[in-house]
């Protein structure tokens, strides 16, 4: 208890700004690297106290330590951080080595660690300083850029968490990665607060994820999250705070611009112009975007650490709070989170810890109505109709249909009327214990456990928020609950014989999911002036209230091995074997053998090199295969259903009494099987110029095989309309590079580094024996990769009589300014169906990211840049508005109206051949982003703490020829390339915080 | 190293190993009953038979879709809305038309749910559970019947239970009528002749009978079709009522003796149950703010058609009232009259359909009477197959069959209900073959105007085709009226049939070439 006692005074003497000890011996010093250059501003702190200094200009320090036999902490950016005792000394000069280029350093792989250099894989490691620059409230969407061969696709709203793509989309169900946070496998992006990770490992090729087996065709992300100093105790406090905004506004018509379109369209068609079309003497020209979005949108984010401990306990312990509003009215995202990492040494062959991590979260996100965002409906909403209008029921309905054909919700209306939110209240953890049974024999047991309680309501005021029809009063509750429990016994033994070291693991895991939910739907009877929306307050009737409740529990067992060999620190050899048995399987499928081996060659190792500028050369190579599973629970079973209720009843008899009848649920296959990944990996790694420069290059090449496809089935089954099951009959080629490049200058007075990745992924179908799978004006068929986009040819508009013969565009002769297709099977008649080509392909020629940091004194700049290049977008929001008159146009449209225009004429025919799906609505998404710009100010402020301010803007430019809101997008697998406007931009946002730490 | 530590190792060891194996990998899904423990019992098929009426309940068959579909096709409907509804009316539909596809999925999907009984069942031991198998193929044949209606004779054919990588064969032609009547067939020497009380609704022999005579009609097969009618009518079983309307207004508790076949729906049951609610609130002759649309609406041909003659009395037909909400109606549709309707909505059309309308609206919670209603669910049964509809069936093949006069007399069976003079009376003679023929499309229409089979009738007289657009006169009588002038946009070649959906052309090319003209 003594430290803690002294850690605590220590607190509270540095809160008051008083340090009361008494230096008694005065020491200097000079620091420089390793060429001689002096490094001014590098911090000196003694070890286990708060006391400190800095170089000044000429690397010089002075510092009054307690005790000569005190230990140095000397640290400056860029470079390794030392430790250095004092010994008696009173004058000590320090020479600093680059950082990162050691190689020395450990990374967790998976059920062990191995030192970076001896990795034979393909392994991303995350940089965790550029990481913890980014605003974005969760780790995922941070990764963004940063790996090569790592992409994200994610939105702007508060608490949405991005899903992360290791070498692109490989499976049709889920292309999600397996992610491990201190060694509890986890199936969803973790909502946990990026300040609490230590360290970030990406396994992204068969041979290093095959470790994971069955869930590892995604590549796995480990996360360790950070653990106790084990000498000093420290406390720090980050606090920032700032405002987001869209980063770009739709550019849509006005309502004079609106009105001349619109007449056009109705007088194109034969029908009435609408009143409020016809007639803009209200003079109402409303801005939707600028109703509902929210240019300045404030941020906050808190957390406060403390880490402590001595040579035999260490702990760490951190709260957070994070709270942001979403830049549409309304939506946010609160967190509150603590967690506390202990670990100690019961004596030095037993070693027990634990993890643990309790939040709580709310998400008010973007309300949906009828599948529809407010989003979606602010941009499509007409001009002419006004933002409140108190002749309607509650102020936010808009006339009748002769007025206004529209069926979008009012978005002011949906805000004013409809609340929602989402509750969740996680707690992961685990205990562990680290047994050293004989000298080279370790054993560790873990049990750890990932629980979600959420809770989510919806609730809304009767009313009316669209054109003629009201709604009721209702509440909806659903409370569901997630249980995982793991737990690991693992023995490992490492020999070192000469030059041979030899280690063996060998695990016995098993993980049980169980999820329940219940929830209640009540439809009117809540009284709209004064709400109060509790179920035991409900007047409606029992017909009006629903009720429902599931389970699922599923499982699965492994046993899995490892044996890795290093020979004299030049050849190296791992070895992966993982067997897995899962509960999602029918028996006699069940079992999946995961095996993987790759090899690595360190040739500067070897007699003959003698480059001098190169201090490190590696060649790698491995295979592995490794499966997925992108199924739900008990898929191999049919089902029959049989509930009241609206469910499979039918009435009989002359008084009608509702008989309980049974149906087939579901059409389902019962050989379901794994699917495989089998991935051959080859790799580069060099450093030059004495670890000024580094490269890192993979290629891969691999087949997928066994893919579970949710192939559509025919109407003629008997499921309905859009109707699937789900096979294992797909298979894939993927295939790719990815290149990693930093230079680091860290001789002059100015020092700067750039680490720049590029990569591309690429997939190809090569077998789909169930034909052809279709997405939203997508096609996925064999030898294109998945998602090319799938709609007419569009070849300009008729602007001659003389064309108008050519063809007929769905059995009707066009006329001047419609537009023309192309006839892609010949037959003199343009078909919505037959004559569909393949426009676009969504899939990216190259991703990258590029990362600069500059130091200079104090000051540290750091400006990040992410793009990609080369994809195909097709601009689902322009082609509704611009092809419906019900919904507003965009500012890009020039339809052909009265002799002018280069667009397709406007007409309010639905059935018209102008209003299909073409490849007119293709746009290139290419784009370059300035994701991230941190300016940085260390305050010399030696003797109580560290206190560094900086200011950060997030997403401030975008380059992009794509006219849509934001060129990232998220999309369903089948239909990669469609924006459909359904969701949340990214945002901007400008950001100042500080950083407080002693 | 101390024994404490390796006690403590030992514990640890122990305890890894016997929290091993703590995971069972079968896991059979606890909320809901599996395949392979079901159609064991007669219970179990009664239950999957129940299941299979339920779709005929939904919003895609006959709680709105199938109707609205049907209508908007016919000579007696068309539409206020634009869009598809207004396209499929107007003959001007494009391949991605709503209507074109929703058919074809309802009715397979019935077809999916009965052969699962029918092939289970003549596969099983279980006894008992003939005449459930043949309940089942007579939805089977309802279904092909309708799918033949819209889509031709060239649709998948299917007779067994489907795998999800089956892709039935394209039907010969002709074949698929073949099957309907082997699949009836069966089912008339199985099928009780009536139910209990409380089974009432479900497929009776009459049932059978009656689809199996329709089969034939459509066919103009008369000589088959007046066998069978003149046995149907010959059981007993079934009667006018005395009040035309009570087939429409009142649920009736002794079950109704007219009714041959309809979809029974739950009177104030959960909405999936009675479903009146949505879709019936598309009839109205114009849109009000207080959300009725005029999806569907009657045409003025429709309207004239009651007004060429009079009852016995000299009024009206009565039968107008019941039929079409009109100028002439003392009924109030959702609460309101016809002059509120003319004053209060934009009117479309001088009617609209009125018979199965739930008609029942509640002032809703919002505004307590100004004119937002709730919408109550209703429950009002859906009469698909009337034994009016039968007589005048048999009256129409006698008389093909070169028995005009005895067909008088099934018709006047039928206008004498309504209050109508005897044909011969209105006429001053017996019609001849040819007027007959052309008397019984207006008998038809008087008497079945909103019940969602005249698209079968125009079908069947071959005459659904751009035609249809011209005068028509009705032979007893002399008028002449303008007929429905949407007809004039039909697409010889094309319109006759519905194009098959072109995802199922995608995952099926077997069912290639699509219809003509897609």
């Amino acid at each position: 208890m003594k430290i803690y006692q002294k850690s605590i005074l220590v607190i509270l003497f540095g809160m008051f700004c008083s340090v009361q000890a008494n230096a008694q011996y005065a020491i200097n010093g000079k620091v420089t690297d390793e060429s001689q250059e002096v490094l001014p501003g590098a911090n000196i702190k003694v070890k286990g106290t708060s006391s400190g200094t800095a170089t000044n200009r000429e690397g010089v320090f002075q510092l009054n330590v307690m005790s000569l036999s005190d230990t140095l902490i000397i640290s400056y950016l860029g470079f390794q951080t030392q430790e250095i005792p004092i010994n008696g000394r009173t004058s000590i000069n320090i020479i600093m080595s680059a950082s990162s280029i050691a190689g020395e350093e450990v990374v967790v792989v998976g059920y062990g660690s191995q030192r970076k250099k001896d990795l034979t894989g393909a392994v991303g490691i995350v940089d965790m300083e550029e990481l913890a620059k980014s605003l974005s409230t969760n780790v995922t969407d941070r990764l963004q850029g940063r790996i090569p061969g790592v992409t994200l696709s994610k939105t702007g709203e508060p608490g949405s968490l991005g899903d992360i793509t290791i070498r692109g989309v490989s499976f049709f169900g889920d292309n999600n990665p397996l992610f491990v946070i201190d060694g509890i496998p986890t199936e969803d992006s973790p909502n946990i607060n990026p300040t609490d990770i230590e360290s970030i490992q990406i396994l992204k090729d068969a041979s290093s994820s095959a470790i994971y087996g069955s869930r590892a065709a995604n590549g796995v992300v480990v996360i360790t999250t950070k653990k106790g100093n084990a000498d000093k105790m420290s406390v720090s406090f980050e606090s920032q705070a700032g405002i987001q905004q869209f980063s770009k506004k739709l550019g849509v018509v006005n309502a004079a611009a609106f009105a001349r379109i619109h007449n056009a369209a109705y007088d194109n068609a034969g029908l009435p112009r609408r009143n409020w079309s016809d007639d803009l003497s209200r003079g109402v020209d409303t801005d939707w975007q600028k109703a509902v979005f929210d240019d300045a949108a404030s941020f906050r984010n808190n957390n406060i650490s403390v880490s402590s401990g001595s040579e035999k306990s260490k702990v760490y312990l951190n709260l957070n709070n994070t709270d942001q509003n979403g830049t549409i009215n309304k939506t946010r995202f609160q967190r509150v989170g603590l967690r506390l990492n202990t670990e100690f040494d019961l004596n030095d062959k037993i070693k027990v810890g634990q993890n643990l991590a309790v939040s709580k979260t709310r998400q008010i996100g973007q309300q949906y109505l009828d599948g529809q965002g407010v989003i979606y409906n602010t941009l499509m909403m007409f001009p002419t109709i006004p933002v409140y209008d108190p002749t309607t029921i509650s102020g936010y309905g808009h006339g009748s249909i002769e007025d206004a054909e529209t069926y979008q919700f009012n978005p002011v209306g949906v805000r004013e009327m409809y609340n929602s939110y989402q509750d969740h209240t996680k707690i992961i953890g685990n205990i562990f214990t680290d047994i050293q049974l004989l000298k080279n024999l370790e054993y560790k047991f873990n049990f750890g456990a990932d629980i979600d309680m959420g809770a989510a309501r919806n609730f809304q005021r009767g009313g009316q928020i669209r054109t003629e029809i009201p709604h009721l009063s209702g509440l909806e509750e659903n409370s569901a609950e997630d249980l995982m429990l793991v737990i690991e016994n693992r023995l490992t033994y490492s020999k070192s014989i000469n030059d041979h070291q030899l280690s063996v693991m060998a695990t016995h895991t098993e993980q049980q999911f169980d999820f329940k939910q219940n929830g209640i739907s009540i439809n009117g009877g809540f009284d709209s002036d004064d709400p109060f929306f509790q179920i035991s307050s409900t007047t409606a009737s029992p017909e009006n209230i629903s009720t429902y409740g599931n389970q699922q529990t599923s499982t699965i067992r492994s046993f899995l091995g490892r044996f890795t060999y290093n020979f004299s620190d030049k050849y190296l050899i791992t070895a992966n074997v993982r067997r897995d048995g899962s509960s999602k399987f029918p028996e006699k499928n069940r079992w999946g053998t995961f095996p993987s081996v790759s090899a690595g060659w360190i040739i500067n190792e070897e007699g003959f090199f003698n480059i001098p500028i190169i201090s490190r050369l590696k060649l790698r190579a491995g295979y592995g295969v490794v499966g997925n599973a992108s199924i739900g629970n008990y898929a191999y079973q049919t089902l029959i259903a049989s509930s009241s209720a609206g469910g499979t009843n039918y009435n009989l008899g002359y008084g009608d009494r509702s008989v309980i009848g049974a149906a087939r649920e579901n059409l389902v296959n019962d050989d379901l099987k794994w699917e495989t990944l089998k991935e051959t990996n080859l790799g580069l790694d060099l450093v030059m110029f004495d670890g000024k420069f580094e490269f890192t290059g993979d290629y891969y090449f691999g087949n997928l095989e066994d893919l579970l496809v949710a192939a559509p089935v025919p109407g003629t089954t008997g499921e309905g309309i859009g109707g699937t099951t789900i096979v294992n009959v797909a298979s894939m080629e993927r295939s790719g590079w990815e290149l990693l490049v930093v230079y680091r200058e860290i001789e002059k007075s100015i020092k700067y580094d750039i680490t720049a990745n590029l990569f591309h992924t690429e997939n190809k179908v090569t077998s789909l024996p169930l034909g052809n799978l279709f997405g939203e004006y997508s096609i996925t068929t064999v030898g294109l990769p998945i998602g090319q986009i799938y709609t007419l040819g569009y070849q300009g508009i008729y602007k001659e009589a003389a064309e108008l013969n050519e063809y007929t565009v769905i059995n009707r002769i066009p006329y001047i300014g419609d537009a023309k297709y192309q006839d892609a099977n010949g037959d003199g008649n343009i078909s919505a169906g037959d004559d569909r080509v393949i426009v676009g392909d969504p899939n990216p020629d190259l991703q990258y990211g590029l990362n600069l940091n500059t130091y200079w004194k104090n000051f540290e700049l750091s400006v990040f840049f992410q793009g990609v290049h080369g994809v195909d977008v097709f601009n689902g929001v322009r082609y509704d508005m611009d092809t419906s008159p019900l919904t507003t146009y965009s500012g890009e449209y020039d339809p052909y109206i009265d002799g002018s225009g280069t667009d397709p004429r406007p007409t309010a025919d639905f059935g018209s051949p102008n209003n299909i799906a073409s490849s007119l609505y293709v746009e290139d998404g290419s784009y370059l982003r300035l994701k991230n710009v941190r300016l940085g100010y260390k305050v010399p402020w030696n003797n109580i703490g560290e206190l560094t301010l900086f200011a950060v803007g997030q997403n401030l430019l975008t380059f992009t020829g794509y006219s849509g809101m934001d060129p990232e997008f998220e999309s369903g697998i089948l239909a990669p390339g469609v924006d459909d406007g359904g969701g949340f931009p990214n945002v901007r946002i400008y950001n100042l915080g500080l950083n407080f730490s002693f | 190293m101390n024994n404490s530590i390796y006690k403590s190792i030992l514990l640890i060891l122990v305890l890894g190993i016997s929290t091993s194996s703590c995971t069972d990998l079968t896991q059979v899904n606890p909320n809901f009953e599996t395949e392979e423990s079901f159609w064991e019992t007669k219970e179990d098929f009664y239950q999957g038979l129940i299941g299979a009426y339920d779709l005929l309940q939904t919003g895609d068959m006959y709680a709105g879709q199938i109707q609205h579909t049907l209508n908007l096709l016919s000579d007696e409907g068309f539409t206020g809305q634009l869009g598809d509804p207004y396209n499929l009316a107007t003959f001007s539909s494009d391949l991605n038309n709503e209507f074109h596809v929703t058919l074809w999925y309802s009715f397979y999907t019935l077809i999916a749910r009965s052969y699962q009984i029918i092939e289970r069942g003549e596969n099983s031991d279980v006894s008992g559970i003939e005449g459930i198998i043949g309940e089942a193929k007579f939805l089977v044949a309802l279904s092909y019947y309708n799918l033949i209606s819209a889509y031709g004779d060239g649709i998948a054919f299917v007779n067994g239970i489907q795998s999800a990588s089956d892709r039935p064969r394209k039907a010969e032609p002709g074949e698929m009528w073949g099957f309907t009547e082997t699949l009836l067939t069966e089912a008339i020497k199985v099928l009780p002749v009536a139910y209990s009380s409380t089974e009432f609704g479900r497929v009776t022999k009459g049932a059978a009978q009656a689809l199996l005579a329709k089969i034939h009609m459509q066919q103009n097969d008369y000589s088959a079709a007046e066998q069978i009618l003149s046995e149907l009518i010959g059981s007993d079983q079934y009667k006018l009522n005395v009040n035309y309307e009570s087939n429409f207004t009142e649920e009736l508790t002794t079950g109704n003796k007219e009714v041959i076949f309809q979809i029974n729906f739950l009177h104030n049951g959960p909405q999936q149950e009675t479903d009146n609610n949505w879709f019936f609130r598309i009839n109205s002759p114009g849109e009000s703010s207080f959300g009725i649309w005029s999806d569907q609406v009657a045409t003025n041909f429709a309207l004239e058609s009651y007004l060429v003659e009079t009852d016995k009395d000299g009024n009206i037909d009565p039968r107008l009232n019941m039929s079409l909400f009109s100028n002439y109606s003392d009924k109030t549709l959702y609460g309101q009259t016809w002059e509120w309707w003319e004053s209060n909505a934009n009117i479309v059309s001088e009617a609209s359909f009125y018979k199965f309308n739930e008609n029942v609206a509640v002032l809703n919670e919002l505004n307590n009477g100004s004119g937002s209603v709730q919408w109550k669910n209703g429950g009002k049964d859906m009469i698909v197959i009337r034994y009016a509809d039968i007589l005048l069936l048999y009256a129409e093949a006698l008389n093909e069959n070169g028995k005009t006069p005895e067909a008088h007399n099934y018709v006047n069976i039928v206008r004498a209900r309504a209050n109508m003079n005897n044909l011969e009376v209105t006429a001053g003679d017996l019609l001849s073959q040819a007027e007959f023929r052309e008397q019984i499309k207006h008998e038809r229409l008087v008497e079945l105007c909103g019940e969602f089979i005249r698209w079968f009738d125009l079908k069947r007289w071959g005459e659904y085709g751009p035609q249809i657009a011209n005068d028509f006169t009705v032979p007893a009588t002399g008028n002449i009226i303008a007929r429905d002038q949407s007809f004039s946009n039909f697409r010889n070649g094309q319109d006759e049939l519905f194009p098959i959906p072109l995802d199922e052309l995608d995952l099926n090319p077997n069912l290639l070439p699509q219809n003509p003209g897609w």
